[in-house]
C-alpha cells in the first residue's frame, strides 16, 4: 500500500441520510482493496461524524478528516463547504478519488469541487472498475437505455459521485474512527443573498420531495380522500397512490408511486390500502420507514412495513386526523 | 439586460437503436433540445418583457444544433451563436464544453445565464458549476424562477422537502433551472416573432472569435456506450459458505420472522396516536 488515498464524503445531510455515508463508506472501502489505496473519510464538521457514531454503527476508515470544527454550514451555504473542501482537495497531494454521494447535495457539492479544482466529474456512476490502473466509471444515460463508460483522460485527483441506490450496506460494524480536524485556510462566503425561506403548502408537495408520503390504494374510497389530504395538511406530506388509485381517479398520473410512476425516497411511507405489488414495492425500495394501513394481514405490503396496522382506512385516517390536529408533530 | 441561454443538443433518449449482432447501443444522428433547456429557454423569454433585453441562444456543438438555434430565433431570441472548432472539437466532453462556453460569455458580456440543470441524454449536472467556475460568475442552482424586481434579479431555489429559498443574485451570474420552473408555450407559426426569427441565421464562431488559443482537451473520454446491466454484487461472505442445499432450504422456507413487521392493534384513536408518535420520533 502506497500514500496514495481515497476520500469518502460523509454526510448524513442532518440527520436525513443517516444510512448513505455507511454505504458510501462500504463501496469506498471496496475500491480502495482494489487499487491499494488507503480509505480515508471527510466531514464538513465533526459533530457530522459525533452523529454517525452516536448510530451505534462505526465505520473503520484509515483517517477521518473534518473540513472545519466552527458552526456547521447549512445547506444554503454549500458554496462555503465546496469552496472548503476544494481547498483541501487542492491540498492534499495523495489524493486520488473524491467520492461523494449522488444526493441532491451532494450531486451540487461535487460539481462545484470539480468546477474549481479544474478536474473531471463521474457523475451518478453505478459502478466503478479499476482496470489497467485506469479508473472507468459506469453511469446510465438516455432514460437508462445505455450505459456509458468513461474514464478520465487527466491524472488524479479525480470526482466521483456514486449513484444511492445501487450502494450497499456494509457488511458488519467496525471500530470508531478518530476525527482530525483539517486546516482548510480557505475561509469563502456565500455570494447569493439569501432574503427568506419558506416552505410551500403540502397540497402543492410533489411525492418526490416530501420526506412524508401518503399513498392511496384501491382499499380507500373516493370519500374518504378529502381527509387523506388533511391528514396530509397536518402532516405536511405528499399524496401519492398505487397504479390501482391512479386509474380510479383518486389520484393523479403525476403522483403514482411504483416502478411505472414515480420512484420515490422519503423518510415516512404510509401506505392506506395499498396491497403491495412487486411493482408497487420497487418505487418505494428507498424509503427509510414503511408504514401500512390494510385490512388484509397477509397484504405483500406487510411484509416490507416497519409497522403494520390491521384496520380500515376509512376508521383509521380520520382518528389519525383528530389525532393530529392538536399533536406535538410541529416540526416536520 | 443581456440574457445568455445555454442549449446542449441531446440525444434524444427514445431514438437510441441497438446493433442487432452485438446488442450495443447505437446513437441517432438528430438531436434534440432538453427539456430543462427549453425550460430556460422560455424563462429567458419571459425575462424578455423587461424592455432592453436581449437573448441570446448558445450552443457549443457541431451543425446537427443547428436545428435547434434555428428554434430558438423563430421563438423570439434575438441571437443565435454556435461555437464550434472544426479542426479540434470532435470530442468536447462536459468540462471542455464549458470552458468554450465562459469563453463565449466573455465576448457577449452576459448579465445572466440560464442552462438547464442537467441534459436529458447525459445528465451530469456538471455544465451550470464549470461555467460559473470557468466564467467567474455566481452559481446558483436549482432555480424555479427568476424575476426581475426593484432590488435587482431575484430568484428562488427548491430545497428537498418542500423548502424554497428566496435570494437576490449577483450579477453575472449562472442560473441552472428545473424543469417545473416554467411552462413551456408553443411559439405562433407564421406569427411576428416567428417570421422575424426565419430572416436572423445562426452565427458561427470559432476558437479564435471566443478568443481561445487552442481548443480546450477533455478530461473524460468516453470508452464505450453498452447495454445497461445490473451491477455484479458479491455474495456476502456468509452466503458464500452455504451448502446448495442450505441455500434451497433458506429460499423455499417462509418469510423471516424478523421481517415481519410489528403489528399494532387496538382501537383507532390509540393506534392514531402511537402512529403520529412514532412518525415525529423518525422525522427528529
Amino acid at each position: 500500500m502506497d500514500d496514495a488515498a481515497l476520500w469518502v464524503y460523509l454526510d448524513d445531510e442532518g440527520g436525513r441520510q443517516a444510512d448513505l455515508p455507511l454505504r458510501l463508506i462500504a463501496e469506498g472501502q471496496r475500491l480502495a482493496q482494489a487499487t491499494g489505496w488507503r480509505c480515508c473519510g471527510i466531514v464538513r464538521h465533526p459533530a457530522v461524524a459525533a452523529r454517525l457514531q452516536a448510530g451505534g454503527r462505526g465505520f473503520e476508515l484509515d483517517g477521518l478528516f473534518a473540513l472545519g470544527a466552527d458552526p456547521e454550514c447549512p445547506d444554503a451555504a454549500i458554496a462555503v463547504v465546496a469552496e472548503r473542501l476544494a481547498a483541501c482537495v487542492a491540498a492534499a497531494p495523495d489524493l486520488r478519488v473524491l467520492v461523494l454521494p449522488g444526493t441532491t447535495v451532494g450531486a451540487d457539492l461535487a460539481a462545484r469541487v470539480a468546477a474549481r479544482l479544474g478536474r473531471p466529474l463521474l457523475s451518478q456512476c453505478v459502478d466503478l472498475e479499476w482496470s489497467g490502473q485506469r479508473l472507468i466509471g459506469r453511469r446510465a444515460v438516455c432514460s437508462g437505455r445505455a450505459h456509458q463508460m468513461v474514464s478520465p483522460t487527466v491524472d488524479p485527483p479525480w470526482v466521483v459521485t456514486l449513484d444511492p441506490q445501487v450502494l450497499e450496506a456494509p457488511a458488519a460494524p467496525a471500530p470508531h474512527a478518530r476525527v482530525a480536524t483539517l486546516a482548510t485556510g480557505a475561509d469563502a462566503a456565500p455570494m447569493t443573498a439569501v432574503a427568506r425561506v419558506w416552505r410551500i403548502p403540502a397540497a402543492e408537495l410533489g411525492v418526490l420531495d416530501a420526506q412524508v408520503v401518503l399513498s392511496v390504494g384501491r382499499g380507500v374510497a373516493a370519500d374518504a380522500l378529502a381527509q387523506v389530504h388533511e391528514l396530509a395538511a397536518l402532516l405536511h406530506a405528499a399524496v401519492g397512490g398505487s397504479r390501482e388509485a391512479v386509474f380510479g381517479g383518486l389520484v393523479q398520473r403525476e403522483r403514482q408511486v411504483g416502478a411505472s410512476g414515480k420512484w420515490i425516497a422519503p423518510r415516512v411511507y404510509v401506505a392506506l390500502g395499498i396491497s403491495g405489488s412487486t411493482y408497487h414495492l420497487m418505487g418505494i425500495r428507498e424509503a427509510r420507514h414503511v408504514v401500512a394501513i390494510n385490512t388484509d394481514p397477509t397484504a405483500p405490503i406487510m411484509a416490507r412495513a416497519e409497522v403494520g396496522i390491521v384496520a380500515d382506512v376509512a376508521t383509521l385516517v380520520p382518528a389519525l386526523v383528530q389525532a393530529a390536529r392538536p399533536a406535538a408533530v410541529t416540526e416536520i | 439586460m443581456h440574457i445568455v441561454v445555454c442549449l446542449k443538443p441531446a440525444v434524444p433518449a427514445a431514438a437510441i437503436t441497438y446493433d442487432p449482432r452485438s446488442g450495443a447501443p447505437l446513437r441517432p444522428v438528430e438531436r434534440v433540445t432538453s427539456l430543462r433547456d427549453a425550460v430556460a429557454l422560455q424563462m429567458a423569454f419571459d425575462l424578455q418583457c423587461v424592455p432592453g433585453t436581449s437573448v441570446t441562444a448558445l450552443a457549443i456543438a457541431d451543425e446537427r444544433a443547428d436545428p435547434l438555434l434555428r428554434r430558438a430565433l423563430c421563438a423570439g431570441a434575438t441571437r443565435a451563436i454556435r461555437v464550434w472548432d472544426a479542426d479540434g472539437g470532435s470530442a468536447l466532453d462536459t468540462w471542455s464544453a464549458a470552458r468554450v462556453a465562459g469563453a463565449a460569455l466573455g465576448v457577449l458580456d452576459a448579465d445572466l445565464v440560464l442552462c438547464g440543470s442537467q441534459s436529458d441524454d447525459l445528465g451530469d449536472g456538471y455544465f451550470p458549476a464549470a461555467l460559473a467556475a470557468g466564467a467567474g460568475c455566481e452559481l446558483f442552482v436549482r432555480a424555479l424562477s427568476v424575476v426581475v424586481g426593484d432590488h435587482g434579479v431575484e430568484a428562488v431555489q427548491k430545497i428537498e422537502g418542500g423548502w424554497r429559498v428566496g435570494s437576490t443574485l449577483r450579477l453575472p451570474a449562472v442560473v441552472a433551472v428545473e424543469p417545473e420552473a416554467t411552462r413551456l408555450r408553443h411559439h405562433a407559426v407564421l406569427g411576428r416573432v416567428y417570421r422575424a426569427g426565419l430572416a436572423r441565421a445562426v452565427e458561427v464562431w470559432g476558437a479564435a472569435d471566443v478568443g481561445l488559443a487552442v481548443w480546450p482537451a477533455p478530461l473524460l473520454e468516453e470508452i464505450e456506450l453498452a447495454l445497461p446491466r445490473a451491477r455484479t454484487r458479491a455474495a456476502p461472505a456468509a452466503a458464500a459458505k452455504l451448502s446448495a442445499k442450505d441455500r434451497l432450504k433458506r429460499k423455499k422456507a417462509p418469510v423471516a420472522e424478523e421481517a415481519a413487521p410489528v403489528a399494532w392493534d387496538g382501537p383507532p384513536d390509540v393506534v392514531a396516536r402511537q402512529l403520529l408518535e412514532r412518525i415525529a420520533q423518525w422525522l427528529q
